[in-house]
């Protein structure tokens, strides 16, 4: 089920809230909401829901004997390497043995078969917080939780198991015991919950069938396709996943409001950043923090020297590029930006320190943009073609009628879309907000999209929801 | 060195200011009472509806549970696609999403599909003794072979089907929904893009050619061709624009190909002549009662006799027609807000007929049936009852003997009603549903004119083709 469902939205949410707001205790709303959540993921196949058990009790089980051991931290530490193998052991074996056999095979030959295994859904998200979980206890940074049920509610809320964010568990201990829903602060949820709602039902929905017009089809297709349709699928498809991927955060920090928890920010509105370094600060924060503070600084950082520093930025990017799928493009797109990241650190930011922002800007905008067409194929060759053909390397032309009308027909959508990545809307509507004490028309202005906004985007992301044929959120396949 | 502070995310739980509590709780209200009546409105099965008319389809049904697919999800996806495909209100419902997106942009023009590319038309005639070169009289040979295999196999099963059920033997039918392909909309009209293939047209002369080699010299077998709206009303630079094959061309392609015991009907410039008028509808892929009438016209000119004329005929008009375009196209809202208009000219002799439908129970209908009550998607079958495997009109004021077979898609439909005056009986196969051979049906009727119609872009289609083979040589 995702969060752009009708399914979600008409039955599971409105039931689950039902029922989460008729019982009084804290103990009978978070049973209401891991019983929810475990439908949640059932939803996708009920198998899996064993292999969620399953790790859950790991990740339960070894953190009390951490603690346990604390005064032996050899023990401890043992015990913490057994927890992340196996952790990870099931994530490599779901996610990333087909890759690695079918590497094997082309090398030697062996094995003949490669076993299709379906990837269970959520498992690179919930894995990562189970982790993260185990470290920072062994760390000594969060108390165990006793309660298995409840490190299972960790694992599975359904508001990020499925595509995160990574939230840590410091963050959500506390709330899972004593939390408090403030009035102001379920307003604030709603608004989160429709305008991700609305950016993935209607902007990123749209930004795909656009980007697919040009981008989806076969080799021979593609080679096709001209220039300008080319860029213009790729610039969409940059739009699409920013779109796609912040509205499912920003319905998961929405729905965590809804409830009193408080989620912390995944995208800090990326497409502004100034350069590439500051790109992957905004950009899934959750995971990119999660890298640097479980793999970056343990492996010394950058307090060991110069080219272990390098040597550390590999390993973070190469794994980071992993992490997004077992295919080599997913690779390269990490280490792509491994270079550019070292790059500034180490040419740019002196030799060009004084460049107008703007430049900056623009090439940041265009490393994206270019690391996104990587992302997209995980087709080597295609990339090959869509390469080639961007620079006008197949010799169809720059254009042709399809593009044209695509433009025409959505200019003022891609206009929408582009206001969209930045926070232009959201300052515009606070500084009325300040004004409002003074200006009565802002005043009651504000009010009315407080009060039906949110309704209204309900309406029109419905409608845009029936009948339509594709909807799954993109980082959920992760 | 980084160029930009560190921004850290803004910290959630900034307690607003007290006053404005009032509207949070309405806002809170507002929203989850519009949740839970949607909800609640949601769960009411009879307001969900079974199938879309537009569409054309039916909609998903609630999956049946076992246990495998409860256990793999497949049941949940199934029960995913059912809520949202029949949640009630659901053309309502897209239609107002159609009405804003087309806020989108500010072209007047859309492509439905894709542009594709057409196979060149060749300048040549077709003509087997042209092959010279090796590898295409290996690929004739070949095709040949394979024609003569495919016959004998057919013959097999249709003989094993006579030895077990003592029956008439029958084709096999596979129900193919009519397909538009690419569609150009442009204001409120709709273009269906015309794709010249080599393979199909090729394999549509030589089918009619083996059918004028097969039936007696008596029968006159007649070809027509009908352009598509596309290569009418659309100027040639756009049509080259979007990739679209000559339709001038192409007939004259398939004409030039043909025996010369096929007479053909020319349409091109007639219809050219007379692109100011409404020829073919805007908002679904069939050509108007008009544009039949020039054809028969045409038809009535190669034969020699005079045509009868339009003015002579009682009329029947149907509004509010939405066809296939609008289905193909999302429900275009341009379509939508200017629908199309069928007028239907009744025969003078008469306006019974009786057909065989699908199960090969034999019905009475009217060659023009009133289909004002008909859902706005169906009102193009107001012909001829819509496409029946076969279907038969006599004329009570003739009874000189002559009779026609028209062998038709569904363009035949509008067009079969205005021979209705000049024959004593005449005969209609569609040939998509049609389960046996034509040639016996000839010979048993004794029927003296055949008239293959079929519009430019199904004489392309392989699948179409293959059900014209089928009935030649079956």
């Amino acid at each position: 089920m995702v969060f752009s469902s009708l399914v979600f939205i008409f039955l599971f949410f409105a039931v689950t809230m039902f029922i989460y707001s008729y019982v009084s205790t804290i103990r009978q709303k978070n049973i209401v909401l891991l019983v929810s959540s475990l439908v949640f993921y059932a939803w996708g196949g009920p198998q899996y829901l064993i292999l969620l058990f399953v790790m859950s009790y790991i990740s339960w089980f070894i953190p009390i004997q951490i603690r346990r051991h604390r005064k032996r931290p050899a023990i401890a530490k043992l015990l913490l390497v057994a927890g992340c193998v196996l952790d990870l052991g099931f994530l490599v074996y779901f996610k990333y043995a087909g890759f690695i056999l079918s590497n094997l095979k082309s090398v030697t030959g062996f094995p003949e078969v490669i076993p299709q295994i379906a990837l269970p859904i959520g498992i690179s998200f919930y894995t990562f917080k189970f982790i993260s979980y185990m470290v920072d206890v062994y760390r000594g940074e969060v108390a165990p939780q006793k309660k298995f049920w409840k490190i299972l509610l960790y694992g599975s809320i359904f508001h990020q198991c499925m595509a995160g964010p990574i939230v840590r568990y410091a963050d959500m201990a506390d709330e899972i015991d004593h939390r408090r829903t403030r009035i102001p602060e379920i307003g604030r949820g709603i608004n989160r919950f429709a305008i991700g709602l609305v950016k993935k039902a209607i902007f990123a929905n749209s930004c795909v069938q656009i980007s697919d017009m040009f981008l989806a089809g076969t080799a021979a297709e593609l080679s096709g396709v001209p220039a300008a349709g080319l860029w213009l699928g790729a610039f969409m498809y940059m739009l699409q996943i920013y779109l796609d991927f912040s509205a499912y955060s920003d319905m998961a920090i929405g729905l965590g409001l809804m409830v009193g928890f408080h989620y912390k920010e995944n995208f800090d509105y990326p497409y502004i950043a100034g350069s590439v370094t500051e790109f992957w600060r905004r950009w899934h924060i959750s995971l990119s923090s999660f890298f640097r503070d479980y793999v970056y600084i343990p492996l010394g950082g950058n307090r060991k020297g110069e080219g272990r520093t390098v040597f550390n930025l590999f390993v973070v990017w190469a794994l980071t590029g992993m992490w997004h799928g077992a295919s080599w493009n997913f690779i390269f797109w990490g280490l792509y930006y491994f270079v550019f990241l070292v790059l500034e650190k180490r040419v740019f930011a002196k030799r060009f320190k004084d460049a107008p922002g703007a430049v900056w800007h623009l090439y940041t905008l265009v490393v994206v943009f270019f690391g996104w067409i990587l992302f997209k194929f995980t087709d080597l060759s295609l990339l090959g073609t869509m390469f080639k053909g961007m620079f006008g390397l197949n010799h169809n032309g720059f254009t042709n009628i399809e593009v044209t009308m695509a433009l025409k027909n959505n200019l003022f959508f891609i206009a929408a879309s582009i206001f969209g990545c930045t926070p232009v809307l959201r300052n515009v509507y606070n500084a009325m907000c300040r004004k409002c004490k003074r200006n009565l028309i802002f005043k009651y202005v504000r009010r009315a999209i407080e009060v039906a906004g949110p309704t209204v985007l309900l309406l029109l992301a419905t409608m845009a929801l029936v009948g339509n044929s594709y909807n799954p959120f993109l980082y959920a396949k992760f | 060195m980084d160029r930009t502070d560190e921004r850290r995310p803004r910290q959630p739980g900034r307690r607003p200011k007290k006053k404005n509590y009032k509207y949070y709780k309405m806002k809170i209200r507002v929203f989850g009472a519009s949740i839970f009546i949607m909800a609640v409105i949601a769960l009411i099965l009879p307001l969900r509806p079974k199938e879309s008319e537009v569409e054309k389809r039916t909609l998903a049904t609630f999956p049946s549970f076992s246990l495998s697919t409860f256990l793999n999800g497949e049941f949940f996806t199934g029960v995913d696609t059912w809520y949202s495909d029949t949640f009630p209100f659901r053309e309502l419902l897209i239609s107002g999403n159609n009405k804003y997106r087309s806020l989108y942009g500010f072209g007047s023009t859309t492509l439905h599909g894709t542009i594709q590319e057409a196979d060149a038309i060749p300048t040549e005639k077709f003509d087997m003794t042209m092959i010279i070169s090796d590898c295409g009289k290996a690929y004739f040979d070949d095709l040949e072979n394979r024609m003569k295999e495919k016959m004998q196999a057919q013959q097999d099963e249709a003989n094993a089907i006579d030895n077990a059920s003592g029956g008439k033997k029958r084709r096999e039918i596979e129900a193919v929904p009519e397909q538009v392909g690419s569609i150009y909309i442009s204001g409120d009209t709709a273009f269906q893009l015309y794709y010249f293939a080599t393979g199909p047209v090729d394999r549509y002369v030589n089918a009619l050619n083996r059918l004028a080699n097969k039936v007696d010299d008596s029968v006159n077998i007649y070809d027509i061709v009908v352009p598509i709206s596309t290569g009418i009303y659309l100027d040639q630079k756009l049509q080259d624009e979007l990739g679209c094959s000559n339709q001038q061309e192409a007939i004259d392609y398939v004409y030039a190909s043909l025996d010369e015991r096929v007479k053909t009907v020319d349409l091109f410039d007639t219809f050219k002549a007379h692109s100011d008028e409404y020829l073919y509808f805007r908002t679904d892929h069939h050509w108007t009662a008009l544009g039949a009438y020039y054809t028969y016209c045409e038809y009535m000119n190669v034969k020699g006799e005079s045509p009868t004329l339009l003015s002579e005929f009682e009329t029947m008009t149907f509004d509010d027609f939405l066809g296939t375009y609008y289905a193909s196209s999302e429900q275009n809202a341009a379509l939508g807000s200017n629908p199309d208009t069928v007028v239907a000219y009744i025969p003078k002799a008469t306006n019974e007929m009786t057909f065989v439908d699908s199960d090969g129970n034999e019905q009475q209908w009217k060659v023009i049936q009133d289909v004002t009550d008909w859902a706005s998607s169906g009102k193009y079958n107001c012909f001829i009852g819509g496409d029946n495997p076969f279907s038969t009109i006599e004329n009570p004021t003739l009874s000189d003997g002559s009779s026609c077979l028209v062998v038709k898609e569904s363009f035949g439909n509008a067009f079969v009603p205005f021979l209705v005056d000049d024959y004593q009986t005449v005969y209609v196969v569609d040939y998509r549903y049609y389960p046996e051979g034509i040639t016996s049906l000839i010979r048993e009727k004794g029927i003296q004119d055949v008239i293959f119609l079929n519009n430019i872009s199904a004489v392309s289609t392989d699948s179409l083709v293959k059900n014209i083979e089928e009935i030649v040589d079956y």
